[in-house]
């Protein structure tokens, strides 16, 4: 953990009741939000660090079983990659198969979120992201689909857990709900680019 | 050697010597900055704190404050079951909005509840909170699912708090329902009552996570990346506004919320503690916990119904026991467990670290030893100790108490949002080992007890026994070799 160091801040976070009294503004007594905010050095939150490390590129190959809308049920696998600059903001893009009842399908996924570290005792990689979603696919009576949906994808360790919902539409114009739940197996791999700042 | 050269000796040899000793010298911290910095917090004076650890007054002092509401009460809590406990809260909460519409004025209550209660609990919830909106309560879910999707982010509400007209507030360990306020079957748990400035900074963290469930479920926000909806609550916290400059606090920025507060002459320094996972990478609470057992002179008391503490808690506890600190940790015993299987055997690492390295780690053993010797004696008591430990507590030499939801474990300090107070009070800190010395006194401990002969008395035991090195065998055996297993599965405790 960085401890800045923020005497301003320090001397701020001392200020007694009055401060509270000062922060109540003039006149009617209403509290003033900035100054309420300013008095308490706004809590030192925007100078706290953590963990902040450089560019780290995930891997992330998984199969799951999948189950929901359209199709009933599916076995699907996938492998994403992420790119994140140690700082909270990370980029994902996957390609993945699903083989189901009445159809198999192609999905190219892109999302915020990717690899990354979760806190534990034996820390350990997970993967957390929201994404959005292209399917395409051959239905046995209503030929080639393409679909869009949006969902998000929370793993920790060797399991992860994926909610999807959007549309899909056939070159027939029928259009089909997708939602979907997926349990995926998951192996993901982080490899740290640089040591960052 | 010339004037000239000898002057210029004695400059060179002289005045780096004189900066450095006319230099500020490089002082630790004081307690208070640690507490300030490390704890993302204010100090405030003129407190009064009482510490409720009786389940009876506990409920009485909720359903006070509750009834004595003018203007908003603000509720949260990680269960709610609709048991005559629960109910009578609940029954508290709807008769005030009542009474006050009688009145011709309105009362606003707010209340924040978890998505993730788990089984049973999560039924009695929901039904709780139908009848909240019907009494006309406003109820939110802290970090829903949006959109039909599952929350992204993995941050779950434990705090628990009752907040009246921005005054006065009972906050720390309990929920509401019978494991804390049945006097039959509660378990030993404690929360503070505080009156004084320190509710409004209490009130604040409260208004700022209400509004927040509003802006991370937004279809917007749910598009955009994680880190910038997180940068946004960050700024939230830290300013009262979001990035763009507006507040969703506005509506709740009036003299009415935020009355005018006196400090009393008599009152207690003390600092709200607070923990948000939306808001920091980890807990204020825990980095400051640490940092205060690191900085103890003489004495730590620590209690912790699930102590799968962080490896940086158990060592500093380690280490202040090894530089001559008396270190006392109170955990459940294995009889007393609030939780069975993983979750009983996910503290052994902890617990067999701490025993091998000489800390005092005592585990408290529940109602069963007393209610034993009543059935012996064939009469029955009505003064229990608590089923099982649940208070979350601290005191640091003769001057910090804690009394908080966080169970300083991993969960609380990576997942949880938890609320607390740290009190700078001889008074408090002297109350909390007070309380861990009867805790651990060996007994005998007469207990009134009554049976058809009349009142006697029984020999109630000890509240909790040291562990020992019998109990560090049987622990290590019971661990086997799962221990790496456990640490990995750590997020679910």
């Amino acid at each position: 953990m960085v401890r800045p160091s923020r005497p301003a801040l320090v001397l701020a976070g001392l200020v007694m009741t009055a401060s509270l009294a000062l922060a109540q503004g003039a006149g009617d007594g209403t509290l003033d939000l900035d100054r309420w905010h300013e008095l308490r050095g706004g809590l030192g939150i925007l100078d706290d660090v953590h963990d902040r490390r450089g560019f780290s590129l995930g891997i992330y190959p998984g199969v799951s079983a999948v189950l929901g809308l359209p199709g009933g049920y599916a076995g699907a696998a996938d492998l994403f990659v992420s790119i994140g600059d140690g700082r909270g903001l990370s980029l994902f893009a996957g390609y993945g198969r699903e083989w189901g009842a009445r159809a198999d399908a192609t999905v190219w996924t892109l999302g915020w979120g990717g690899v990354k570290q979760v806190p534990a005792a034996e820390p350990q990689l997970g993967f957390f992201g929201t994404f959005v979603r292209y399917r395409e696919w051959e239905h046995d009576r209503h030929g080639r689909h393409r679909g869009l949906s949006v969902g998000t994808e929370s793993g920790v360790g060797l399991v992860a857990v994926t909610f999807e919902a959007g549309l899909a539409r056939s070159e027939r114009d029928h259009w089909l709900v997708v939602a979907r739940l997926a349990l995926k197996l998951a192996f993901p791999v982080e490899l740290h680019l640089d040591d960052g700042g | 050697m010339g004037i000239q050269s000898l002057r210029r000796v004695l400059w060179t040899a002289v005045l780096p010597l004189a900066v450095a000793a006319s230099a500020p010298a490089a002082a630790a911290p004081s307690l208070e900055e640690t507490i300030v910095e490390l704890g993302h917090t204010h100090l405030t004076d003129g407190n009064r704190v009482a510490i409720l650890d009786v389940p009876e007054v506990a409920l009485s002092r909720r359903l006070d404050l509750i009834r004595s509401a003018r203007h908003h009460l603000l509720i949260s809590t990680f269960q709610w079951n609709l048991d005559p406990f629960g109910s009578a809260v609940l029954d508290a909460v709807k008769e005030a909005i009542a009474l006050r519409r009688d009145e011709g004025s309105k009362l606003t209550v707010l209340v924040l509840v978890d998505y993730t209660t788990p089984g049973l609990s999560q039924d009695h919830l929901h039904r709780v909170c139908r009848q909240l909106e019907r009494a006309g309560a406003k109820v939110r879910h802290f970090n829903p699912p949006s959109w039909g999707l599952a929350p992204l982010y993995t941050a779950r509400l434990h705090d628990k708090m009752v907040v009246a007209d921005g005054r006065r507030a009972v906050f720390g360990g309990r929920n509401l329902n019978w494991k804390y306020f049945d006097p039959a079957i509660a378990w030993y748990d404690a929360d503070v009552e505080v009156e004084g400035p320190a509710v409004q900074e209490l009130q604040m963290h409260f208004l700022k996570a209400w509004v927040t469930g509003r802006h991370s479920v937004s279809l917007w926000n749910l598009l955009r990346p994680p880190a910038a909806v997180r940068s946004d609550l960050r700024k939230l916290w830290a300013t009262g506004r979001l990035p763009d400059g507006s507040s969703p606090l506005e509506p709740f920025i009036t003299r009415e919320f935020f009355p005018p507060v006196e400090p009393r002459p008599e009152g207690v320094r003390a600092a709200v503690l607070y923990d948000n996972p939306l808001v920091w990478d980890r807990a204020p609470t825990q980095d400051l916990v640490e940092e205060l057992v690191r900085r103890a002179r003489a004495a730590v008391d620590i209690a912790s119904p699930f102590p799968t503490f962080p490896v940086e808690l158990t060592e500093a506890l380690v280490d202040a026991h090894l530089r001559g600190v008396e270190v006392r940790v109170l955990v459940n015993s294995r009889e007393a467990q609030v939780r069975e299987g993983l979750l009983w055997q996910a503290q052994l690492p902890t617990l067999i670290r701490l025993v091998e390295a000489g800390v005092g780690v005592w585990g408290w053993l529940g109602n069963e030893p007393i209610l034993a010797a009543a059935r012996e004696a064939g009469c029955r008591v009505y003064e229990l100790p608590g089923s099982s430990l649940h208070a979350k507590l601290l005191r640091v030499d003769d001057e910090v108490a804690v009394v908080h939801s966080s169970n300083f474990n991993y969960r609380s300090a990576h997942f949880n949002t938890e609320a607390g107070l740290l009190a700078l009070d001889r008074g408090l800190a002297r109350e909390l080992e007070d309380r861990v010395d009867a805790a651990i006194a060996p007994g005998p401990r007469p207990v009134p007890c009554v049976g058809a002969a009349g009142a006697e008395r029984v020999d109630g035991g000890p509240l909790a026994v040291r562990l020992t090195v019998d109990d560090l065998e049987r622990m290590k055996q019971e661990l086997g070799d799962r221990g790496p297993t456990l640490d990995s599965l750590s997020v679910l405790w």
